[in-house]
């Protein structure tokens, strides 16, 4: 009689042997391709095979022979580009979305901002597509940094504007009674208040940026290729572990980037106004 | 009178949220050098006055003058008003020394001089030492003060305070009210402040001027309006008060079944109607109650104590006077030494002072 009650109390607490195991599934999908593809940049064989023998001939291809470089320098060029604009322009209108729209107007730019993100991309590269050819830029390399500028800056504006939202107002307030106009306020008060967001803001933009095949797909120039562009055309035809080496690079420096997004959020946490990514 | 251009002066400032009127023409005047209070409950429009004459808002119509010149349209950077506002919103990530500096800096003083000055502000509200900490390792009594040194640095023309007590737990926000009040007469900076809490208003003040839905009900020294507040809204706003239900009768009022006479009572010889239901309003402090029936009708009131009310230094007696509650305040001492205090005991109350006030449809 005494056992059972205190059975199902247990069951409430603890995780169900189900969930544990759906939990490890997921975790196993994301983590073991990750896992192989480390492993076999560093093998000998070009074809995955086994014996393991370890070898740094991949990394050395990457940076000599390979021809991934010149898509990977170019990834990174266009979401350097587009990330500091969209932090520019993001904090700019997260500014005006917080303390100038008026209801209807910061509601339609929130509208605006919220179907860049659910609209599927997919949608979204060719209706992009039929506008930039009917505007006379086609395809371009400013087609690209349009169609990955808007749909970047939402994930800057929806960051800024949460902790603008949480920043007191009278912060503004103290430094204008003080004597300070209103971009000094800004300058000195907020903006530093702002940093930990704004930054990322900008690291999210640019990963987004620099993930974002579909758009790039629908509005890169014929034989212009980006990281994403170059390893779908590779995929299709074989390819090295070269690209294995680089993918091994690209997690590594992700890791650090979440690194650094975790930090920043811890410190806009000890900020007095909550916490906010 | 000398027509001085000095201190605050606002003319018919009106103020509306959508439909919503805010401010109704307040017109007031704050000599240079003095402490005002705006007392008013929430909603009463106190602390978008303030904002007004900080500039944070613009007001619908009427003038802000500030010594002697027009300020209604200029920003707040350009008023020279030092504002503490009530959760001090200090720069989180400046330490006391630089958020002090803050607006010496903006003035475009020197260096040695912020210098000076910052160390001199900082002796004056006793922070001498704690220039390095920033906001979130400070007191909350510690931050008040910081908001006030940097709100006094600047050598405002007015001192503007929005709730400065509020934040605080009790046994600081005695210390702190002192505080305020050595530092305003020190600095000798007229000043304004917000409050909904009528003992800071009464102990801080030069004068209080209480605030309801957007209109100056009344405005006076704190002890002149607590004495003779105009109606029952500012009676019972600035303390506890008995109302009690009376009828007019020539020289003397009539409660229920007994007759008091008017000069017994102190009620000043011409109330502002003579006849028809009127409210006794007699604070609590201004009765003396003594065991025992009133010997002399007229002069005394009789009732029966229902409840007393142990409160340390004082007792609050409950006392049924002809169906009517009354609260009388007695010292500890004078009932305690004594058993017959039980609820059903008969006694008298002896009015020292009260007043008549208009019986309004709000309290019955």
């Amino acid at each position: 009689m005494s056992a059972s009650p205190r059975r199902r109390l247990r069951d409430a607490e603890a995780v169900s042997p189900f969930m544990a195991a759906m939990l490890g599934l997921c975790l196993a999908i994301l983590f073991v391709p990750l896992a192989i593809i480390i492993v076999l940049s560093f093998n000998a064989s070009p074809y995955g095979a086994l014996p393991f023998e370890g070898t740094f001939k991949w990394y050395e291809a990457l940076f000599t022979t390979s021809d991934l470089l010149g898509p990977t320098l170019l990834s990174l060029e266009i979401s350097a580009l587009v990330a500091l604009n969209a932090a520019l322009f993001g904090t700019m209108g997260a500014v005006w979305l917080d303390r100038r729209a008026s209801r209807a107007g910061g509601g339609l730019f929130r509208i605006g901002l919220l179907s860049a993100i659910t609209v599927p991309w997919l949608i979204l590269g060719l209706a992009m597509l039929l506008v930039m050819n009917a505007i006379g830029l086609g395809r371009s390399l400013v087609s690209i940094y349009l169609g990955l500028l808007a749909t970047t800056l939402p994930y800057v504006v929806f960051i800024v504007v949460a902790r603008l939202q949480s920043l007191d107002q009278d912060l503004d307030h103290a430094a204008r009674s003080l004597g300070a106009n209103p971009f000094t306020s800004f300058l000195r008060i907020s903006a530093p208040l702002l940093l930990p967001s704004i930054i990322s803001g900008t690291l999210i933009a640019f990963m987004v940026s620099f993930n974002n095949f579909l758009i790039q797909y629908f509005l890169a120039p014929f034989g212009v290729q980006t990281l994403p562009l170059k390893i779908y055309t590779l995929i299709r035809v074989g390819y090295l572990p070269d690209l294995n080496a680089l993918a091994t690079i690209i997690v590594l420096v992700t890791c650090l980037l979440i690194a650094v997004l975790h930090q920043l959020g811890l410190r806009n946490a000890a900020l007095p106004g909550g916490a906010a990514p | 009178m000398r027509d001085a251009p000095d201190g605050l002066r606002l003319t018919a400032v009106r103020k509306s949220f959508g439909a919503t009127e805010v401010l109704r023409d307040i017109t007031l005047h704050v000599p240079q050098g003095e402490f005002h209070t705006l007392l008013g409950p929430s909603g009463s429009g106190k602390t978008t006055l303030l904002k007004i004459v900080a500039g944070f808002t613009p007001a619908d119509g009427g003038e802000v003058a500030l010594a002697g010149r027009r300020i209604t349209d200029e920003p707040p950077e350009h008023r020279n008003i030092g504002v503490v506002f009530q959760h001090y919103a200090l720069f989180p990530h400046m330490t006391v020394a630089e958020t002090v500096a803050f607006g010496l800096r903006m003035r475009g003083a020197p260096k040695s001089e912020r210098l000076e000055r910052v160390a001199e502000i900082l002796r004056l509200v006793r922070l001498t030492g704690l220039d390095h900490r920033r906001p979130a390792a400070l007191s909350g009594g510690q931050q008040q003060r910081v908001a006030l040194a940097r709100a006094l640095v600047i050598r405002p023309e007015l001192l503007l305070l929005d709730e400065p007590l509020s934040a605080l737990d009790r046994k600081v926000r005695q210390e702190v009210r002192e505080e305020l009040k050595r530092i305003q007469s020190e600095t000798g900076v007229t000043t304004v402040m917000v409050t909904h809490d009528q003992e800071e208003a009464l102990f801080l003040a030069d004068r209080v001027l209480v605030l309801e839905s957007g209109s100056v009900r009344q405005q006076g020294a704190p002890a002149d309006i607590y004495r003779n507040p105009v109606d029952e809204f500012v009676a019972g706003f600035l303390g506890a008060i008995n109302l009690l239900k009376v009828t007019v009768d020539g020289e003397f009022l009539r409660i229920g079944a007994q007759r008091l006479a008017l000069s017994a009572a102190q009620i000043e010889a011409a109330p502002p109607a003579r006849s028809g239901v009127m409210h006794l309003a007699v604070r609590p402090e201004q009765m003396m109650v003594e065991l025992g029936h009133c010997e002399s009708p007229g002069i005394c009131v009789n009732g029966r104590l229902t409840a007393t009310e142990f409160g340390g230094p004082i007792v609050t007696l409950r006392v049924d006077v002809e169906g009517q509650e009354v609260s009388v305040l007695a010292l500890s001492p004078d009932v305690l030494s004594s058993d017959l205090w039980r609820p059903g005991a008969l006694v008298r109350l002896r009015i020292r002072e009260a007043r008549l006030l208009a019986a309004t449809a709000s309290t019955k």
